[in-house]
């Protein structure tokens, strides 16, 4: 009688044992694959914003007369620029995020000024660039929102209950931080191209 | 006395009960597939896949090129590396132009799943009172070094967008931006070394067309569901349509029942233009 009450109550400690180790671990691989899917998503910004600083490079150089007709533009998009390459440098992400909005606001601002000012004209390859940047915004935009949503089920995840438990004691940390393009004053325009 | 006799009692199944019962189980199953199934922020794709007329505005000619192109693009990159390319257009009627803003083609090349290896591309057409007032253009990941941006903005310029060509009509418009994308795919992309076409052939072809389009399929598959429910079949008339459909389902990867996204994902590279 003894013996199956042992027995008995051993079943329940390995059964209870078992789910709960597969809990952990099913917990556990999920936490690792929301920081991979941040990571990834990480890249892809990063990937996505080089394109935009090449082609910016490349809309500045097919606009005669930026320089000398729209200096302040000029001079925005030529800082804009050395943000993002001093940004790259440091790896800082918040540093990231501000420059990607000022070349963002900086592109805006010299497209206007080309559509405004009659003494700044394009050659004949800027419709195309135009094309590249608006496909490059739409780009950025879904890196951006793809990053923040991997960001947000992963803060989501080790608040929520058994995870919160021993996700810092396994090394997963938190919260992450949010690629937001909006704090303070820099808030980046929406570009519309589609006219 | 009469001895009592001792009889186990007997009854008979009450078969039409059975059916009944059967064919109520079936309709909620089809009926909780279906609820599932179109669960996406966005339509799913017809089962021709690679055109999607929402708007009705495609000619049978139009839709039966575009879905056989498509087809064939995608049986015959099966072999190369990154093989699996799939273009899939739509259409969508939209009350006006501000409304274009409700489609993310993000979102519906993603939930469509388009292109093997992330092979594809999605061509969306917004129409306002037959009209069309904005396409846009989703590449997936893997298709962005050959579908450039610029190159998308100056093959729908010269083909849908020129009316002093074959843009005068968008059906034909169509054709020939699909003609000149394919060019690009089997070229650049598989190493083909040409596509050859003829709009003027091709024009002959519409003129004369009066093939079937895929809402035959649509037909078969509904009637074949209808006799599977049906309260007059019997269990074996269930049984082997939906065993055999079954095994060929798994045997085709489940492209039985129409073509379907091979899995690709988009990063939000393309086009926009309005008209």
């Amino acid at each position: 009688m003894k013996g199956k009450f042992i027995l008995g109550f051993l079943s329940i400690v390995v059964v209870f044992v078992l789910i709960v180790g597969i809990g952990l671990a099913t917990g556990y691989n999920k936490l690792v694959d929301y920081e991979v899917n941040i990571d990834a998503y990480y890249a892809q910004i990063e990937v996505r914003l080089q394109e935009r600083h090449d082609k910016i490079g490349e809309i500045v150089a097919a606009v005669e007369g930026l320089q000398e007709h729209a200096e302040t533009i000029y001079n925005a998009i030529t800082a804009a620029r050395q943000a993002y390459a001093d940004a790259i440098t440091s790896g800082d992400m918040d540093a990231l995020i501000a420059a990607d909005a000022a070349e963002a606001i900086a592109l805006t601002d010299v497209l206007v000024a080309v559509e405004d000012n009659p003494l700044i004209t394009a050659t004949a390859g800027y419709m195309a660039l135009i094309d590249e940047c608006s496909s490059m915004e739409s780009a950025l935009a879904v890196a951006r929102r793809d990053f923040n949503e991997a960001v947000a089920d992963y803060n989501a995840a080790i608040r929520k209950f058994p995870t919160v438990l021993y996700a810092g004691v396994v090394g997963f940390t938190g919260p992450k931080e949010y690629w937001k393009m909006n704090d303070g004053a820099e808030e980046v325009p929406t570009i519309d191209f589609t006219n | 006395m009469a001895r009592k006799k001792f009889l186990p009692s007997i009854s008979r199944i009450d078969m039409s009960r059975v059916t009944r019962t059967v064919y109520v189980l079936g309709l909620l199953v089809f009926a909780g597939i279906w609820f599932f199934s179109t669960r996406g922020d966005y339509p799913n794709p017809s089962e021709a896949f690679y055109v999607n007329d929402f708007a009705e505005v495609l000619a049978q000619a139009t839709r039966s090129t575009i879905r056989d192109e498509g087809e064939r693009l995608y049986n015959v990159s099966q072999d190369e590396v990154d093989g699996g390319a799939q273009l899939v257009f739509a259409t969508f009627a939209v009350d006006n132009v501000e409304d274009v803003a409700d489609y993310d083609k993000t979102e519906i090349y993603r939930q469509w799943k388009i292109g093997d290896n992330d092979m594809g591309a999605l061509f969306l057409f917004f129409f306002v009172d037959g009209e069309l007032v904005e396409s846009q253009i989703e590449v997936g990941y893997r298709m962005e070094p050959y579908l450039t941006p610029t190159r998308l903005g100056q093959i729908i310029d010269s083909t849908i967008y020129d009316e002093e060509g074959w843009g005068y009509f968008f059906d034909f418009g169509l054709v020939e931006f699909l003609y000149e994308i394919l060019t690009v795919v089997y070229v650049d992309a598989y190493d083909y070394d040409s596509f050859n076409y003829d709009m003027d052939v091709y024009y002959e072809h519409w003129m004369d067309y009066d093939g079937p389009y895929d809402s035959e399929a649509d037909s078969i598959s509904m009637s074949f569901w209808m006799f599977v429910l049906s309260p007059w079949a019997t269990g074996w008339d269930r049984v082997g349509p939906i065993g055999l459909l079954a095994l060929l389902f798994v045997g085709t990867g489940g492209r039985l029942l129409g073509a379907r996204g091979g899995g690709g994902s988009s990063g939000g590279m393309g086009l926009f233009r309005r008209r």
